[in-house]
Protein backbone atom coordinates (compact mmCIF):
# COMPACT_ATOMS: atom_id res chain seq x y z
CA UNK A 1 0.00 0.00 0.00
CA UNK A 2 2.80 2.39 0.96
CA UNK A 3 4.78 1.46 -2.17
CA UNK A 4 1.72 2.11 -4.34
CA UNK A 5 1.23 5.50 -2.73
CA UNK A 6 4.92 6.33 -3.22
CA UNK A 7 4.84 5.26 -6.87
CA UNK A 8 1.52 6.90 -7.77
CA UNK A 9 3.09 10.30 -8.66
CA UNK A 10 5.43 8.48 -11.04
CA UNK A 11 2.55 6.59 -12.59
CA UNK A 12 0.61 9.82 -13.01
CA UNK A 13 3.63 11.50 -14.60
CA UNK A 14 4.08 8.55 -16.97
CA UNK A 15 0.42 8.68 -18.06
CA UNK A 16 0.78 12.44 -18.59
CA UNK A 17 3.86 11.79 -20.75
CA UNK A 18 2.00 9.26 -22.90
CA UNK A 19 -0.87 11.74 -23.44
CA UNK A 20 1.69 14.41 -24.29
CA UNK A 21 3.22 12.14 -26.98
CA UNK A 22 -0.24 11.34 -28.41
CA UNK A 23 -1.09 15.05 -28.72
CA UNK A 24 2.36 15.72 -30.20
CA UNK A 25 1.79 12.97 -32.76
CA UNK A 26 -1.61 14.37 -33.75
CA UNK A 27 -0.12 17.86 -34.11
CA UNK A 28 2.56 16.46 -36.45
CA UNK A 29 -0.11 14.66 -38.45
CA UNK A 30 -1.91 17.99 -38.76
CA UNK A 31 1.27 19.75 -39.83
CA UNK A 32 1.89 17.19 -42.58
CA UNK A 33 -1.56 17.77 -44.00
CA UNK A 34 -1.79 21.54 -43.63
CA UNK A 35 1.85 22.78 -43.46
CA UNK A 36 0.76 25.10 -40.62
CA UNK A 37 3.87 25.98 -38.58
CA UNK A 38 1.83 26.48 -35.39
CA UNK A 39 1.06 22.76 -35.40
CA UNK A 40 4.76 21.96 -35.78
CA UNK A 41 5.53 24.12 -32.74
CA UNK A 42 2.77 22.35 -30.85
CA UNK A 43 4.25 19.00 -31.90
CA UNK A 44 7.75 19.90 -30.68
CA UNK A 45 6.34 21.38 -27.47
CA UNK A 46 4.38 18.28 -26.48
CA UNK A 47 7.15 15.87 -27.52
CA UNK A 48 9.78 17.76 -25.48
CA UNK A 49 7.34 17.89 -22.55
CA UNK A 50 6.72 14.14 -22.83
CA UNK A 51 10.45 13.38 -23.03
CA UNK A 52 11.13 15.53 -19.96
CA UNK A 53 8.46 13.66 -17.96
CA UNK A 54 9.72 10.24 -19.08
CA UNK A 55 13.23 11.34 -18.10
CA UNK A 56 12.02 12.22 -14.62
CA UNK A 57 10.17 8.92 -14.21
CA UNK A 58 13.26 6.91 -15.30
CA UNK A 59 15.63 8.96 -13.12
CA UNK A 60 13.41 8.61 -10.06
CA UNK A 61 13.08 4.84 -10.56
CA UNK A 62 16.84 4.62 -10.95
CA UNK A 63 17.47 6.59 -7.75
CA UNK A 64 14.89 4.53 -5.79
CA UNK A 65 16.63 1.32 -6.97
CA UNK A 66 20.05 2.71 -6.04
CA UNK A 67 18.93 3.83 -2.60
CA UNK A 68 17.43 0.38 -1.94
CA UNK A 69 20.72 -1.19 -3.03
CA UNK A 70 23.12 1.18 -1.28
CA UNK A 71 20.96 2.02 1.72
CA UNK A 72 21.45 5.78 1.41
CA UNK A 73 21.75 8.54 -1.17
CA UNK A 74 25.48 8.82 -2.03
CA UNK A 75 26.79 12.29 -3.02
CA UNK A 76 27.48 11.17 -6.60
CA UNK A 77 23.90 9.93 -7.00
CA UNK A 78 22.55 13.10 -5.42
CA UNK A 79 24.60 15.16 -7.90
CA UNK A 80 23.32 13.07 -10.82
CA UNK A 81 19.76 13.54 -9.55
CA UNK A 82 20.27 17.30 -9.33
CA UNK A 83 21.61 17.33 -12.91
CA UNK A 84 18.65 15.28 -14.15
CA UNK A 85 16.29 17.70 -12.38
CA UNK A 86 17.99 20.59 -14.16
CA UNK A 87 17.60 18.88 -17.56
CA UNK A 88 13.95 18.14 -16.72
CA UNK A 89 13.28 21.76 -15.82
CA UNK A 90 15.08 23.14 -18.87
CA UNK A 91 13.23 20.72 -21.18
CA UNK A 92 9.92 21.81 -19.66
CA UNK A 93 10.83 25.46 -20.12
CA UNK A 94 11.66 24.78 -23.78
CA UNK A 95 8.26 23.09 -24.20
CA UNK A 96 6.37 25.95 -22.52
CA UNK A 97 8.48 28.42 -24.50
CA UNK A 98 7.34 26.72 -27.73
CA UNK A 99 3.69 26.99 -26.62
CA UNK A 100 4.29 30.66 -25.81
CA UNK A 101 5.82 31.27 -29.26
CA UNK A 102 2.86 29.49 -30.81
CA UNK A 103 0.32 31.72 -29.04
CA UNK A 104 2.44 34.80 -29.78
CA UNK A 105 2.34 33.93 -33.50
CA UNK A 106 -1.47 33.95 -33.29
CA UNK A 107 -1.49 37.32 -31.45
CA UNK A 108 -0.83 39.60 -34.38
CA UNK A 109 -0.99 43.02 -32.72
CA UNK A 110 2.39 44.57 -31.72
CA UNK A 111 1.12 45.32 -28.18
CA UNK A 112 0.46 41.65 -27.45
CA UNK A 113 3.86 40.62 -28.83
CA UNK A 114 5.64 43.26 -26.75
CA UNK A 115 3.84 42.06 -23.62
CA UNK A 116 5.38 38.59 -23.89
CA UNK A 117 8.96 39.74 -24.51
CA UNK A 118 10.03 39.97 -20.80
CA UNK A 119 9.08 36.30 -20.32
CA UNK A 120 11.79 35.22 -22.75
CA UNK A 121 14.39 37.22 -20.84
CA UNK A 122 13.36 35.42 -17.68
CA UNK A 123 14.21 32.04 -19.19
CA UNK A 124 17.80 32.35 -18.00
CA UNK A 125 16.77 32.97 -14.41
CA UNK A 126 17.87 30.33 -11.93
CA UNK A 127 14.40 29.86 -10.48
CA UNK A 128 13.33 27.58 -13.30
CA UNK A 129 10.09 26.44 -11.76
CA UNK A 130 9.03 30.04 -11.32
CA UNK A 131 9.80 30.69 -15.00
CA UNK A 132 7.70 27.65 -15.91
CA UNK A 133 4.81 29.15 -13.92
CA UNK A 134 5.17 32.46 -15.75
CA UNK A 135 5.35 30.85 -19.21
CA UNK A 136 2.48 28.50 -18.52
CA UNK A 137 0.49 31.37 -17.02
CA UNK A 138 0.88 33.24 -20.30
CA UNK A 139 -0.15 30.15 -22.30
CA UNK A 140 -3.19 29.64 -20.05
CA UNK A 141 -4.26 33.28 -20.44
CA UNK A 142 -3.90 33.08 -24.23
CA UNK A 143 -5.97 29.90 -24.28
CA UNK A 144 -8.65 31.70 -22.23
CA UNK A 145 -8.64 34.51 -24.82
CA UNK A 146 -9.00 31.88 -27.55
CA UNK A 147 -11.89 30.31 -25.62
CA UNK A 148 -13.61 33.68 -25.31
CA UNK A 149 -13.44 34.04 -29.09
CA UNK A 150 -14.25 30.47 -30.15
CA UNK A 151 -16.67 29.43 -27.38
CA UNK A 152 -16.59 25.72 -28.14
CA UNK A 153 -15.98 22.58 -26.08
CA UNK A 154 -12.59 21.79 -27.63
CA UNK A 155 -11.24 25.26 -26.81
CA UNK A 156 -12.71 24.92 -23.28
CA UNK A 157 -10.88 21.60 -22.78
CA UNK A 158 -7.56 23.09 -24.00
CA UNK A 159 -8.03 26.04 -21.62
CA UNK A 160 -8.78 23.63 -18.77
CA UNK A 161 -5.75 21.54 -19.70
CA UNK A 162 -3.30 24.43 -19.66
CA UNK A 163 -4.92 25.93 -16.54
CA UNK A 164 -4.52 22.66 -14.62
CA UNK A 165 -0.90 22.40 -15.83
CA UNK A 166 -0.35 25.96 -14.62
CA UNK A 167 -1.88 25.09 -11.23
CA UNK A 168 0.28 21.96 -10.96
CA UNK A 169 3.43 24.06 -11.33
CA UNK A 170 2.17 26.39 -8.62
CA UNK A 171 1.81 23.34 -6.37
CA UNK A 172 5.32 22.15 -7.32
CA UNK A 173 6.62 25.59 -6.46
CA UNK A 174 5.16 25.36 -2.95
CA UNK A 175 6.50 21.86 -2.23
CA UNK A 176 9.34 23.74 -0.46
CA UNK A 177 6.89 24.59 2.35
CA UNK A 178 4.60 21.52 2.13
CA UNK A 179 5.86 18.27 0.60
CA UNK A 180 2.35 16.81 0.27
CA UNK A 181 1.69 19.37 -2.46
CA UNK A 182 3.92 17.31 -4.77
CA UNK A 183 1.23 14.62 -5.01
CA UNK A 184 -1.46 17.27 -5.48
CA UNK A 185 0.68 18.82 -8.23
CA UNK A 186 1.07 15.50 -10.02
CA UNK A 187 -2.66 14.83 -9.79
CA UNK A 188 -3.48 18.31 -11.10
CA UNK A 189 -1.02 17.86 -13.96
CA UNK A 190 -2.62 14.53 -14.86
CA UNK A 191 -6.09 16.11 -14.88
CA UNK A 192 -4.71 18.77 -17.24
CA UNK A 193 -3.39 16.18 -19.66
CA UNK A 194 -6.63 14.18 -19.41
CA UNK A 195 -8.52 17.32 -20.47
CA UNK A 196 -6.29 17.51 -23.55
CA UNK A 197 -6.85 13.81 -24.23
CA UNK A 198 -10.63 14.23 -24.04
CA UNK A 199 -10.35 17.16 -26.47
CA UNK A 200 -8.27 15.04 -28.87
CA UNK A 201 -10.73 12.14 -28.65
CA UNK A 202 -13.66 14.48 -29.34
CA UNK A 203 -12.13 16.22 -32.35
CA UNK A 204 -10.78 13.02 -33.90
CA UNK A 205 -13.98 10.99 -33.59
CA UNK A 206 -16.72 13.50 -34.51
CA UNK A 207 -17.31 13.96 -38.23
CA UNK B 1 -6.97 51.68 -47.18
CA UNK B 2 -7.09 48.23 -48.81
CA UNK B 3 -6.86 45.26 -46.45
CA UNK B 4 -3.55 43.39 -46.56
CA UNK B 5 -3.72 40.19 -48.63
CA UNK B 6 -3.20 37.10 -46.53
CA UNK B 7 -0.54 34.66 -47.73
CA UNK B 8 -1.89 31.25 -48.71
CA UNK B 9 0.37 28.24 -48.59
CA UNK B 10 0.29 25.57 -51.31
CA UNK B 11 -1.48 23.24 -48.90
CA UNK B 12 -4.06 25.94 -48.15
CA UNK B 13 -4.76 26.46 -51.87
CA UNK B 14 -5.15 22.71 -52.43
CA UNK B 15 -7.56 22.57 -49.50
CA UNK B 16 -9.54 25.53 -50.90
CA UNK B 17 -9.87 23.78 -54.28
CA UNK B 18 -11.07 20.55 -52.68
CA UNK B 19 -13.58 22.47 -50.57
CA UNK B 20 -14.99 24.28 -53.61
CA UNK B 21 -15.57 20.91 -55.32
CA UNK B 22 -17.21 19.52 -52.16
CA UNK B 23 -19.41 22.60 -51.81
CA UNK B 24 -20.60 22.12 -55.40
CA UNK B 25 -21.74 18.59 -54.58
CA UNK B 26 -18.51 16.73 -55.30
CA UNK B 27 -18.39 17.64 -58.98
CA UNK B 28 -17.42 20.96 -60.46
CA UNK B 29 -16.19 22.72 -63.60
CA UNK B 30 -12.85 24.59 -63.76
CA UNK B 31 -14.44 28.06 -63.92
CA UNK B 32 -16.27 27.57 -60.63
CA UNK B 33 -13.07 26.33 -59.01
CA UNK B 34 -11.16 29.29 -60.42
CA UNK B 35 -13.56 31.78 -58.84
CA UNK B 36 -14.22 29.76 -55.69
CA UNK B 37 -10.54 29.25 -54.85
CA UNK B 38 -9.57 32.71 -56.14
CA UNK B 39 -6.83 31.60 -58.52
CA UNK B 40 -5.45 32.63 -61.91
CA UNK B 41 -5.93 30.19 -64.79
CA UNK B 42 -2.26 29.13 -64.90
CA UNK B 43 -2.11 28.43 -61.19
CA UNK B 44 -5.42 26.61 -61.29
CA UNK B 45 -4.15 24.20 -63.98
CA UNK B 46 -0.98 23.60 -61.99
CA UNK B 47 -2.84 22.83 -58.77
CA UNK B 48 -5.46 20.66 -60.50
CA UNK B 49 -2.67 18.60 -62.10
CA UNK B 50 -1.06 18.17 -58.70
CA UNK B 51 -4.33 17.12 -57.07
CA UNK B 52 -4.96 14.62 -59.89
CA UNK B 53 -1.49 13.15 -59.38
CA UNK B 54 -2.26 12.79 -55.67
CA UNK B 55 -5.51 11.04 -56.67
CA UNK B 56 -7.55 13.43 -54.56
CA UNK B 57 -9.60 14.51 -57.59
CA UNK B 58 -10.35 12.96 -60.97
CA UNK B 59 -11.16 14.59 -64.30
CA UNK B 60 -14.32 13.51 -66.12
CA UNK B 61 -15.56 14.61 -69.54
CA UNK B 62 -19.23 15.32 -70.21
CA UNK B 63 -20.34 16.74 -73.57
CA UNK B 64 -16.73 17.75 -74.29
CA UNK B 65 -16.61 19.72 -71.06
CA UNK B 66 -14.16 18.93 -68.28
CA UNK B 67 -15.40 18.42 -64.73
CA UNK B 68 -13.49 17.59 -61.60
CA UNK B 69 -14.83 15.14 -59.03
CA UNK B 70 -13.68 14.33 -55.53
CA UNK B 71 -12.30 10.80 -55.27
CA UNK B 72 -12.84 8.63 -52.17
CA UNK B 73 -9.28 9.52 -51.16
CA UNK B 74 -10.14 13.20 -51.57
CA UNK B 75 -13.27 12.83 -49.41
CA UNK B 76 -11.24 11.02 -46.73
CA UNK B 77 -8.63 13.76 -46.88
CA UNK B 78 -11.25 16.46 -46.36
CA UNK B 79 -12.74 14.57 -43.38
CA UNK B 80 -9.29 14.24 -41.83
CA UNK B 81 -8.68 17.90 -42.49
CA UNK B 82 -11.88 18.89 -40.67
CA UNK B 83 -10.67 16.98 -37.60
CA UNK B 84 -7.26 18.64 -37.77
CA UNK B 85 -8.90 22.02 -38.20
CA UNK B 86 -10.96 21.50 -35.01
CA UNK B 87 -7.82 20.35 -33.17
CA UNK B 88 -5.82 23.38 -34.34
CA UNK B 89 -8.73 25.70 -33.62
CA UNK B 90 -8.86 24.49 -30.00
CA UNK B 91 -5.26 25.73 -29.61
CA UNK B 92 -6.05 29.02 -31.33
CA UNK B 93 -4.32 28.03 -34.57
CA UNK B 94 -6.07 29.00 -37.79
CA UNK B 95 -5.39 26.80 -40.80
Amino acid sequence: MFALLALSPLLMEFVSAVISFVIGYYALKGYRVSSEKGLLLLHYGFVVLGVSMVLRVITTFYVIALVRELGSLKPAVAAALAFASLIYSVAQLIAYGLFTVNYTRQAKTPVQIAAVAPFFLLRYNTYLELVAVVLLGYVAVQSIINLAMKRNTAAFLVTSGFSFMFLSHLFFLFTIVEEALYLTGQLTQLIGFLCLLVMLTRVSTTK
Amino acid sequence: MTPKKEYRSKARINIDILRVIKREGGKCGPTRILYGANLSHDRLIRYLTQLKELQLIAEVKENDKAFYVLTDKGKQFLNELSRIERFADAFGITL
